[in-house]
């Protein structure tokens, strides 16, 4: 056990796939608060936020070579993997969507608060410094892109901004910060 | 704007499509554009990365999920027609009941009968890829450097696999805790298409616990105390649920 709790994430991936059922408890361990954070932020309910999680464990346990360490960290595809199941349900509730864009829209008009969601000490500085470097137009568009679980359209009609713009500004501001983390050693791998 | 999507246009959905905003048919654009471009999924993934940082851990996941999840994964082992097959060999209390077995299941064990649920329900060039791929991670010498921890740690035992007629034989060593390693380095490399597979003797009957490939070095196993002994197998890949292929090697494991 002692030597899962060192194992990088690349391994314990290595020993899921082997069936190692204390590997997906250790995975579940460094990374169920961050996938369960963004869907309950995502999906502002606890038993679907918790549905989530539990498919996002059970998808790397069922199929664990569609994480390839080569093209990112098991961090950012479970949160990748949790991100887009919730989004599916978000969408697939209308009633939701539509109680959600007007909480949003209040949002947006209020203000933004992603600086609020940086996840870990070590690099929540750097990633504070990387946001804000970001235009207000960016940052905003980014939020409700990732964290509202808006498409660009709705993100769009929310800002009152043309859709073109908005799809430019989310790439445009993940771009930016990409650089800016890069250039802190923060990112691309853990 | 049917088929038409040129790099260009693509690229401009990247941002929208690593957050899950773009709509279905444009993500169906990018889905059928990202295989075929490096650069694009390598965006795609440097966005993603970007993402993670900005989603918070919060509190610890809701106590009680993991159970959840872990009841999930186990189930009861199918009944097997490979309970004959070492039937000839002597390896202790052969006839254990279910009852007691499964009570002394770890949760290793439980996992690795989770190989025979699962690929019952999946295709079997899954599980072949998923361990082609995974055994293919791991770098070499780690594991070598993994056996030799195992063999000097305290308590470790080292258990001698054989043939019937001596003519294949290796060593295992199992760690205190129940964590097994294959020293397979010595086994001939096998033809393409063909390799070998470790399994485990539940006294009862024998479960999967791992294709090897067809040149292995070090396998790693879960050693449970449910294990009686240790066999591996030559197979067609991506191996098989139940063997019907003769014993290359086998060795009882410290009870």
């Amino acid at each position: 056990m002692s030597e899962l709790s060192q194992a990088s994430d690349a391994n314990l991936v290595v020993a899921i796939a082997r069936w190692r059922q204390d590997a997906l408890a250790e995975a579940y361990r460094r990374h169920a608060g961050a996938v369960f954070a963004l869907a309950r932020r995502l999906l502002a309910d606890q038993t679907l936020a918790e549905e989530v999680v539990q498919e996002v464990f059970l998808r790397i346990w069922d199929a664990p070579e569609k994480f390839d360490p080569d093209r990112g960290s098991l961090r950012s595809y479970l949160l990748a993997q949790c991100h887009g199941r919730s989004v599916d349900l978000i969408r697939s509730e209308q009633s939701r969507r539509d109680r959600e864009l007007k909480e949003h829209r209040q949002r947006a008009e209020a203000g933004y608060d992603i600086e609020h969601e940086v996840w870990d000490l070590a690099v929540a500085d750097h990633v504070r410094e990387a946001i804000a470097e970001l235009p207000f137009e960016e940052r905003k568009a980014i939020e409700l892109a990732y964290l509202g679980g808006h498409t660009y359209r709705e993100v769009a009609s929310l800002l009152g901004q043309p859709e073109g713009t908005v799809k430019s500004r989310i790439r445009a501001g993940l771009r930016r910060m990409r650089g800016a983390l890069a250039d802190a050693g923060v990112g691309s791998t853990t | 704007m049917s088929t038409g999507y040129r790099h260009e246009q693509v690229e401009e959905l990247l941002g929208a499509y690593a957050l899950d905003a773009l709509e279905a048919a444009e993500h169906a654009f990018v889905e059928a554009h990202l295989p075929t471009c490096a650069r694009c999924r390598a965006e795609v993934e440097e966005f993603r990365e970007v993402a993670a940082l900005l989603a918070h851990t919060g509190a610890p996941a809701p106590p009680g999920l993991w159970d959840r999840i872990a009841a999930s994964l186990e189930g009861e082992a199918p009944g097997g027609a490979l309970a004959d097959k070492l039937s000839m060999l002597p390896m202790g209390s052969g006839e254990r009941s279910r009852q007691t077995w499964r009570n002394r299941m770890g949760a290793a064990v439980l996992a690795a009968a989770a190989v025979v649920i699962v690929v019952l329900g999946v295709q079997l060039a899954d599980q072949d890829r998923r361990l082609d791929e995974m055994a293919g991670l791991l770098e070499r010498d780690a594991l070598e450097r993994a056996y030799q921890a195992a063999e000097t740690s305290p308590g470790a035992e080292v258990i001698q696999l054989a043939s019937f007629d001596g003519a294949v034989t290796t060593r295992a060593v199992v760690t205190d805790d129940g964590e097994g390693y294959l020293w397979a380095a010595d086994l001939p490399a096998l033809d393409e298409g063909r390799t070998y597979q470790l399994w485990g003797d539940m006294g009862d009957r024998l479960i999967s616990l791992g294709l090897m490939g067809r040149d292995p070095e070090v396998v790693p196993f879960a050693a449970s105390e449910a294990l009686v002994a240790v066999a591996i197998t030559q197979e067609e890949e991506p191996g098989v649920v139940a063997t019907d292929q003769p014993i290359l090697a086998h060795g009882l494991l410290p009870q």
